[in-house]
């Protein structure tokens, strides 16, 4: 329940439950526990944030001791429903790694299309939601009605609409024909305009421009110091990209840029992400036209039971930041240790000095911007300390408050 | 670097690893960010619970932003001791790394106030007293 | 088309609900992942794709006796869970005579549990 109110005499106490990372696995893991972030307000100033966590993220960590390599591939794309995509390639890359296979290049350049695509669509649902938080119902709608042509098109490149299951260690599980490579530029052709619209709206719509900028501004040493990552160590000036770093699969063939915004405020998140957006496009397009010719498919029935010992590390960019696995294998063809860190893990626990100071209906709008894996974000606790009265608001209707 | 580093050698996929004195770890990471103007963050602290030769094994991964290099920095604790200094007040950002270790491995950081159990596991098993990610733990 | 344009055009037009189930306007691609049985013309019964999956979806079923075919000694054969299956098409990789015959088939909601038995012991009577 509530702790007592600091001696600044708050009035209102807001508790908001967000959920991240919801595994939807064969075997339930632990008790699921919501995320809450307590802010005290004093009037209409935030005074004071806390974040109270108990995820069931780690049950997943246990689970993988007791399952062999093969079944645990298929666990940890399932951790995440957005980005399953992602935290397959950075665990297939990791025992690969321990292991020596090496993959052929149509089979890494097919992974980098899959991963591309999924990027795009990521960052279309978060700027969606950013849209319907501060009341902007109309583009929410279309954004999402735009979004089933990548899910369309990752059908026709994987099998699956949602969870791509493609990696396999050593290559790829399908592999595409003319046929489809037309499809799916067809789709890349119908897309791209309506994503230039949708950027530009973002950048000179006065609606949206009077919410989002000088808010949550964050200056690079801080992001540095508390271990924020992705979009936004980007939107606050600071070059650094996995990719690019890494350079892993076929991103050193791939010509692309990086995007970096001086500001630092929820505008320049957001905008970053549409470009990136910009750029997977073009991405997809390239490697569509210049894949190598060769085999890309791996023949499942010879891979080895059991892998040597070692201990590899992974970096991968998901569209929410870097998200690492550390593998640890003792051999036998159960993995020793397997440790887990997503992005949205750190952004949203170490980011809870960032509130202090706004206005109570900047908090939604900051904390979408960090861009929390949000499965169920959708209900706060308003209690009323006066009165002592207890109601559950969407988060929508706190963000379109007005203090009486 | 060199008068503290015990032992060196290299993770897949060419990383570095320095292997040190546990009771060296906040000189060592205060050197680390004097020397990149702080440009480096921490990425993700990681403990293996090795039964069978009777340790806990740390390691620091931190990212230095103008090389664009990862380097992991390792110590062991004794298992039946396990107490280690925290670097809260050098890298803010540690606070999320530690409190997680401290919750499903029992490692105690001394002088970091924000510790508790309940962060993550779930309350049940938090009053049985167990930490789930030890190799003898039945959960 | 801005937005402004697109919304006052589809104010005045008719809505936009397909009336699923009774009109059926999805296509899908022809190798989705959907519902897939066992050939018994194929099949040897080494149960690997019973130990290999992750969801623990296929149970192994003895034949009577007068059917066992010469190819398949132990007279097993996968029974696939619809209900438990995760589709990860594991089971359709790994068996080494490749046995699994795959559809795009993919409405299989149903308040009772649909299993692959019909369908797989089907192939068997149709040889004669």
């Amino acid at each position: 329940m509530g702790a007592k109110p600091t001696d600044k005499d708050a009035e209102i106490l807001i508790k908001i439950p967000i959920s991240l990372d919801v595994p939807i696995g064969p075997q339930h893991p632990a008790i699921h526990e919501p995320v809450m972030l307590k802010i005290y307000a004093d009037g209409e100033e935030v005074v004071h944030a806390e974040i109270n966590t108990g995820y069931n993220h780690r049950g997943i960590e246990k689970l993988m001791e007791k399952n062999s390599y093969y079944k645990d591939k298929f666990i940890a794309s399932r951790i995440c429903g957005i980005c399953n995509t992602v935290h397959e390639n950075c665990y297939t890359r990791a025992v690969e790694y321990i292991a020596g296979l090496e993959p052929s290049e149509r089979a890494k350049h097919l992974r980098v299309l899959v991963m591309e695509l999924e990027r795009i669509h990521s960052h279309m649902i978060i700027n969606a939601i950013m849209a319907e938080i501060i009341g902007f119902d109309t583009l929410f709608m279309y954004i999402m009605r735009d979004r089933e042509l990548v899910m369309k098109a990752k059908e026709i490149v994987a099998g699956h609409r949602v969870l791509a299951e493609l990696h396999m260690f050593g290559g790829v599980r399908r592999d595409i024909d003319d046929v489809k490579k037309e499809k799916v530029l067809d789709i890349l052709k119908k897309l791209e305009p309506r994503i230039k619209y949708y950027r530009r709206l973002f950048e000179e719509d006065s609606s949206i421009y009077s919410r989002l900028a000088e808010v949550g501004r964050l200056k690079s040493a801080e992001v540095l110091s508390n271990s924020l990552v992705g979009p936004i160590l980007r939107g606050s000036g600071v070059k650094s990209d996995v990719r690019a770093e890494d350079k892993y699969d076929a991103y050193g063939n791939i010509p692309w840029n990086m995007v970096v915004r001086p500001e630092g405020d929820s505008l320049a998140r957001m905008l970053v992400r549409w470009d990136e957006a910009l750029e997977s496009l073009e991405m997809c397009k390239y490697i569509l036209e210049h894949l190598p010719q060769g085999s890309a498919v791996v023949d499942e029935r010879k891979l080895p039971r059991t892998f040597p010992p070692g201990e590899a590390y992974a970096r991968v960019e998901a569209p929410r930041g870097e998200l690492i696995y550390y593998v640890v294998s003792a051999g036998g063809p159960n993995p020793y240790r397997v440790k887990v860190r997503t992005p949205s893990a750190v952004n949203i626990i170490n980011s809870a000095f960032s509130y202090i100071g706004h206005s109570v209906a900047d908090v939604p709008v900051i904390l979408v911007s960090y861009d929390p894996c949000i499965s169920c974000m959708e209900r706060a606790i308003v209690m009323d300390l006066k009165n002592n009265i207890e109601k559950r608001v969407p988060l929508k209707y706190i963000a379109q408050w007005e203090m009486q | 670097m060199k008068q503290y580093t015990l032992r060196r050698e290299v993770i897949k996929p060419n990383r570095e690893v320095y292997i040190i004195d546990p009771a060296k770890i906040r000189e060592v990471m205060q050197l680390i960010k004097n020397s990149y103007e702080d440009n480096v963050y921490l990425a993700t602290i990681a403990g293996v619970d090795k039964a069978k030769e009777n340790i806990f094994e740390l390691n620091y991964f931190i990212h230095i932003v103008s090389l664009g290099k990862t380097i992991v920095i390792k110590t062991s604790i004794p298992r039946n001791n396990p107490k280690l200094d925290t670097i809260m007040d050098i890298i803010p950002g540690a606070y999320g790394a530690e409190a997680e270790i401290f919750d499903l491995l029992g490692i105690e950081f001394t002088g970091n106030k924000h510790l508790r159990r309940g962060f993550f596991v779930p309350l049940d098993i938090v009053s049985r007293g167990v930490y789930p990610l030890r190799k003898d733990a039945q959960v | 088309m801005s937005i402004l344009k697109e919304a006052l055009k589809n104010f005045f037009s008719k809505p936009s609900t397909i009336e699923y189930p009774r009109k059926v306007t999805i296509t899908v691609e022809k190798d989705l992942r959907g519902m897939f049985y066992a050939d018994l013309n194929k099949c040897t019964g080494c149960s690997l794709c019973s130990i290999e999956c992750p969801a623990k979806a296929i149970e192994m079923k003895k034949l009577p006796e007068d059917k066992k075919p010469r190819h398949n000694p132990r007279g097993l054969y996968p029974v696939v869970n619809y209900m438990s299956c995760v589709f990860c098409y594991r089971c359709v990789r790994v068996c080494p005579v490749e046995a699994f015959i795959t559809t795009p088939t993919h409405q299989l909601s149903s308040t009772r549990e649909v299993y692959s038995e019909d369908l797989t012991v089907r192939t068997l009577k149709a040889i004669g």
